[in-house]
């Protein structure tokens, strides 16, 4: 399986921070990805793993973490609602490049939730994809989608951790999601 | 499509979003008059909004799911016997919450780590010991543990310790935010150096003294937190480095940067001396105490800034205090943190203080012991400048008239160029050592506080005196003088001293012209950063045609000539009159890429571009000049900041944020070094950032940079010069968007009546300053008020960028429709 490496989340940390930022998301990168497959394997028994015992499991496994410092729990979220995002979509490719490439039965990721995702894994990535796109474009708007789709917070929460008003948000949200579905329904654009 | 734009298509499709469904097709043909691309990028984005449905209303991982979960345990998760709160952050090692007990209801900051078994080094070993520390220390400077112990938590064990929660904030934050003067801060140190005695007499080092572990309650007592990489009697060292950098002992860093565990040495009080003195210089200036050593590794310098150079204000005995604990000979730093304290305290009563006073002169022998190489150059420096530019350019004109022949020719010219570059090297280094010595200078033993001028003017005299002949070489040194004034930003008394050096120089001989020439251009250029471009071009005008008839000149200089020039009549009639003139220059500098005087012309030729929109285009000119001049000129060249900042502003015009920010900040950064606060160009780096602030919602920090500018260009150009009504006119944007618009519309008027003073009618800022106060005037309900502005805007619109351009179109529906809200108005009300 093979998976691209992930991305340090666009924070507004000046460039002291960076390196920082990018060693904690690879550790919470890590983290989540080892819980996943780690249930997907099937080790924790028969039980469909449920969606709130990942983040549980992250709880335990953060508290192992030595050394990382971060003076800001928002940033946190932030850091770790991007990995949820980049796992996902790179579960979706996982599971598409094997269905091509035959072989291995696949481990559909998202159906391990029970609870999972009301969008097929193809759609996964092209919403992977217009984020990107959205990224350029505005990236408040790109972090607030990962904040709100893949991370499940509330409105008033991401308003914290972006630093913007509820009303910003709100605006944010609406166009991000008309500009996204329309993305995804004719492709590509400009 | 690109950010800006995206920008603009957001606006209308919330506005048209807020809008009835019957009223918005209206209102999009109103706003996208004649732009068609742009209404029917939001009209399919609102047709797509309708569709919406429930895309994406559901969290990918099921409405249940949220990150925050993972951090914030809220009253699902006990911990022995505490409940879980809310998570603080992290200490040095693991997580730390809010934690409440379970039967007392005694809150708690609640340090959790992993048992690890089969190591002897574990997270839950270190927490015990930390426990075992904490015991001891009681101390009201430091925060108290209230228990620790292991709980079982899904078959793994975790360890807790329950400390004091510390209602408050860090010390550096607290400083910021309560705005604290020296002597408070200075008090909050010394009390913290107490406690840290405290430690020490028991066999105890903390070895992680930062801002970071250091908190103050909200009455502004001082608290030491995190006593994780502690050492003492029981807890052993373990071989970790100590301390966070920017408060490690030079000791300490040399041991952390060999990266060998074994032979790391155990901390010692030392270490904590290092690092109080490092929190108190921090609180004080704002910087790391090893900015310096990271910023300028070639300087090979284990000592911090001297705190006088970054805050004047504090020469004398705090200074001395300070840099006591700052020295890197561990033998002679300040003996303890008691010793510390004391003269801290002494300096509050006003107490003679023990530690030793670094005189000037052991100072500047410091820096000559130091710059041994330099100091040695400094002769053949100035035999170099006396010599003149004549025999720079002599070297440099058959260099070009080489390049131009046969190969050989060509090898033997760049070594002639290499010559010359080294010759420059040595020019800056003057101005390097007077700067040094300036910032060395200290309190003189009488008492008496050297300004700048009389330490500049003094090293003239007492080097001058030490050379054998008068005329050419005072001549040369007045003007490595002038340089360093001007490089200080003292702009009028650099011209003063260049115009003694014309005048040294003339005394000795009949003045050869292209030296000549060149002092001319010098002292144009002090003018025009001075604030007198009329005055700079009055100089450059007739040098500009004498120059380019003969083409004997050194290209160097008609560069020089060329780019003041073009920077001047920018500064006075805009970028299209200046842009025969970079036509002109720009071929000319494409002849030698890493010439300072050609990137100080591709510089002004970016500027131009800028200003006439092209943005693009300049960016394709500032990207060669800045590699060239990190490849070329030392790290923090003056040249190279210019470079970095304006094409920030470039990056950051043409919405690729992050790589803009990084460029602004770095040269902030590096003016804040190299320049000082209060220096112009620093002014201009700051009045930079606040705009990228301001662009990022950070209001609060975009206001306190322009104030701190507003007040720098009043003191130092005054308080209508263009530039500083720039800053005024960002700032009331600022308050504006704050909505304090009392103090907005108060500045707003305030920079309008200084320009309609200062610049002739129909000027681009007087245009940008009337339509910001008409627009607040129509926000706060007053129509009529704005109707003559936004008359006036229209009618000037249209003579500077056409009936065409779209702002011109803009404010003429603009004016149409406040012109009908006001007829409405004046009609009376129908019965």
């Amino acid at each position: 399986m093979t998976h691209s490496r992930p991305q340090p989340p666009p924070h507004g940390v000046g460039s002291a921070n960076a390196a920082a930022t990018s060693e904690l998301f690879a550790r919470v990168y890590e983290e989540l990805h080892a819980i996943a497959h780690r249930c997907m394997r099937g080790e924790r028994g028969a039980h469909t793993l449920q969606a709130t015992a990942v983040v549980h499991e992250v709880f335990l496994r953060l508290v192992r973490s030595e050394g990382t410092k971060w003076s800001d729990p928002d940033h946190l979220l932030a850091v770790a609602a991007r990995a949820v995002r980049r796992i996902l979509v790179n579960h979706a490719l996982a599971r598409r490049s094997q269905r091509r490439g035959g072989g291995r039965p696949h481990l559909p990721f998202d159906d391990t939730h029970g609870v999972a995702s009301d969008l097929p894994g193809y759609e996964l990535i092209a919403l992977g994809d217009a984020l990107e796109e959205l990224e350029r474009l505005d990236p408040r708007q790109a972090r607030l989608v990962e904040l709100r789709f893949f991370g499940g917070l509330g409105a008033a929460e991401i308003a914290r951790v972006l630093g913007v008003s509820l009303r910003t948000v709100e605006g944010d949200w609406s166009l991000a999601r008309a500009w996204l579905r329309r993305r995804m329904a004719k492709g590509h654009e400009e | 499509m690109n950010p800006p734009a995206f920008q603009r298509v957001r606006e209308l499709f919330l506005e048209a979003l807020a809008a009835s469904p019957e009223t918005r097709p209206a209102l999009l043909q109103q706003r996208c008059r004649g732009d068609d691309h742009l209404l029917a990028e939001v009209q399919s984005l609102l047709a797509n909004h309708q569709d919406t449905g429930d895309f994406l209303a559901v969290p990918a991982l099921g409405s249940q799911f949220s990150v925050a979960d993972a951090f914030v345990a809220g009253e699902r998760r006990t911990l022995g016997p505490y409940r879980l709160q809310a998570l603080l952050g992290s200490g040095g090692h693991g997580l730390v919450y809010r934690a409440e007990h379970l039967e007392t209801g005694q809150v708690v900051a609640l340090k959790v780590q992993r048992h690890s078994s089969g190591t002897t080094d574990d997270g839950a070993r270190r927490l015990g010991h930390e426990a075992d520390l904490l015991r001891q220390l009681r101390h009201p400077a430091i925060a108290a543990c209230h228990g620790a112990g292991t709980a079982e938590q899904d078959g793994e064990t975790l360890a807790w310790l329950a400390m004091e929660l510390v209602p408050g904030q860090t010390i550096d934050r607290f400083v910021q935010q309560n705005d604290a003067g020296v002597r408070q801060v200075v008090a909050l140190v010394a009390e913290v150096a107490a406690a840290v005695q405290f430690a020490h007499d028991l066999g105890i080092t903390h070895n992680d003294l930062s801002p970071a572990n250091v908190l103050v309650t909200a009455d502004g007592r001082p608290k030491i937190v995190d006593f994780g990489l502690a050492t003492g009697p029981q807890a052993p060292f373990r071989g970790a480095a100590a301390g966070t950098p920017g408060f490690q002992a030079p000791e300490t860093r040399r041991a952390a940067i060999a990266g060998q565990p074994a032979a790391t040495p155990r901390p010692t009080t030392g270490q904590d001396v290092y690092a109080l003195g490092a929190l108190l210089y921090q609180l004080l200036s704002g910087r790391t105490v090893d900015e310096r050593a990271r910023l300028w590794p070639e300087e090979r310098d284990d000592e911090p800034w001297p705190l006088d150079a970054l805050r004047p204000e504090l020469r004398g005995d705090l200074c001395t205090v300070v840099h006591h604990a700052l020295v890197a000979d561990l033998q002679r730093r300040c003996a303890s943190a008691a010793q510390f304290a004391a003269d801290l305290r002494r300096w509050l009563r006003g107490e003679p203080v023990r530690a030793p006073r670094p005189t000037a002169w052991r100072r500047a022998l410091r820096f000559a012991g130091r710059h041994r190489a330099l100091v040695g150059a400094l002769l053949a420096t100035f035999v170099v400048l006396a010599a003149g530019v004549t025999s720079t350019s002599l070297a440099l004109r058959e260099a070009q008239c080489a390049r131009a022949d046969e190969q050989q020719q060509r090898l033997l010219a760049e070594a002639r160029l290499r010559e010359v570059d080294r010759a420059r090297g040595r020019a800056e280094a003057v101005g390097d050592y007077l700067t040094e010595l300036l910032r060395s200078a200290a309190e003189a033993p009488d008492g008496v506080r050297p300004s700048l001028e009389t330490v500049l003017v003094g090293a003239a005299e007492q080097l001058g005196a030490a050379l054998p002949d008068g005329g050419s070489l005072q001549s040369g040194m007045c003007q490595a003088l002038g340089l360093s004034l001007y490089a200080l930003g003292r702009f009028e008394l650099a011209e003063r001293q260049v115009q003694r050096a014309v005048e040294l120089a003339r005394k000795e001989a009949p003045l050869d012209e292209e030296r000549h020439l060149s002092l001319q251009i010098d002292i144009a250029m002090a003018r025009l950063h001075a604030g007198r471009p009329a005055d700079a071009l009055a100089l450059l005008q007739p040098m500009r045609d004498r120059l380019r008839t003969a083409d004997a000149f050194a290209i160097t200089l008609r560069l020089r000539c060329l780019h003041n020039h073009a920077l001047a009549t920018f500064e006075l009639a805009g970028a299209r009159a200046a842009r025969p003139l970079v036509d002109e220059m720009l071929p000319l500098a494409e002849a030698m890429p890493a010439d300072e005087n050609a990137l100080a012309a591709r510089t002004v030729a970016g500027r131009i571009w800028s200003a006439e929109g092209d943005h693009r285009g300049a960016i394709a000119i500032l990207e060669p000049a800045l590699r060239a001049a990190l490849a070329h000129l030392p790290a923090h060249h003056p040249q190279s900041l210019i470079l970095l900042n304006n094409l920030g502003l470039e990056y950051l015009k043409v919405g690729d944020r992050s790589r803009g920010e990084e460029l602004l900040e770095t040269a902030a950064a590096g003016r804040r070094l190299r320049f000082g606060e209060k220096h112009p160009e620093t002014l201009q780096s700051l009045h930079n950032l606040a705009s990228l602030r301001a662009d990022q919602g950070r209001h609060e920090e975009a206001i306190a940079l322009l104030q701190q500018v507003v007040d720098g260009r009043s003191r130092s150009i005054g308080p209508n010069h263009p530039k500083t009504l720039v800053s005024k006119n960002n700032l009331a944007r600022q308050f504006e968007s704050r909505g304090d618009l009392d103090a907005a519309e108060a500045l707003l008027r305030e920079v309008l009546a200084a320009a309609e003073a200062a610049l002739p009618s129909g000027r681009e800022p007087l245009l940008i300053y009337r339509y910001n106060l008409a627009r607040l005037l129509l926000a706060t309900h007053r129509p009529a008020d704005a109707l003559p502005l936004l008359q006036q805007c229209f009618v000037d619109a249209e003579a500077l960028r056409g009936a065409d351009h779209a702002v011109t179109r803009e404010l003429a529906t603009k004016l149409a429709q406040v012109r009908r809200d006001v007829e409405s108005r004046s009609r009376p009300l129908p019965r």
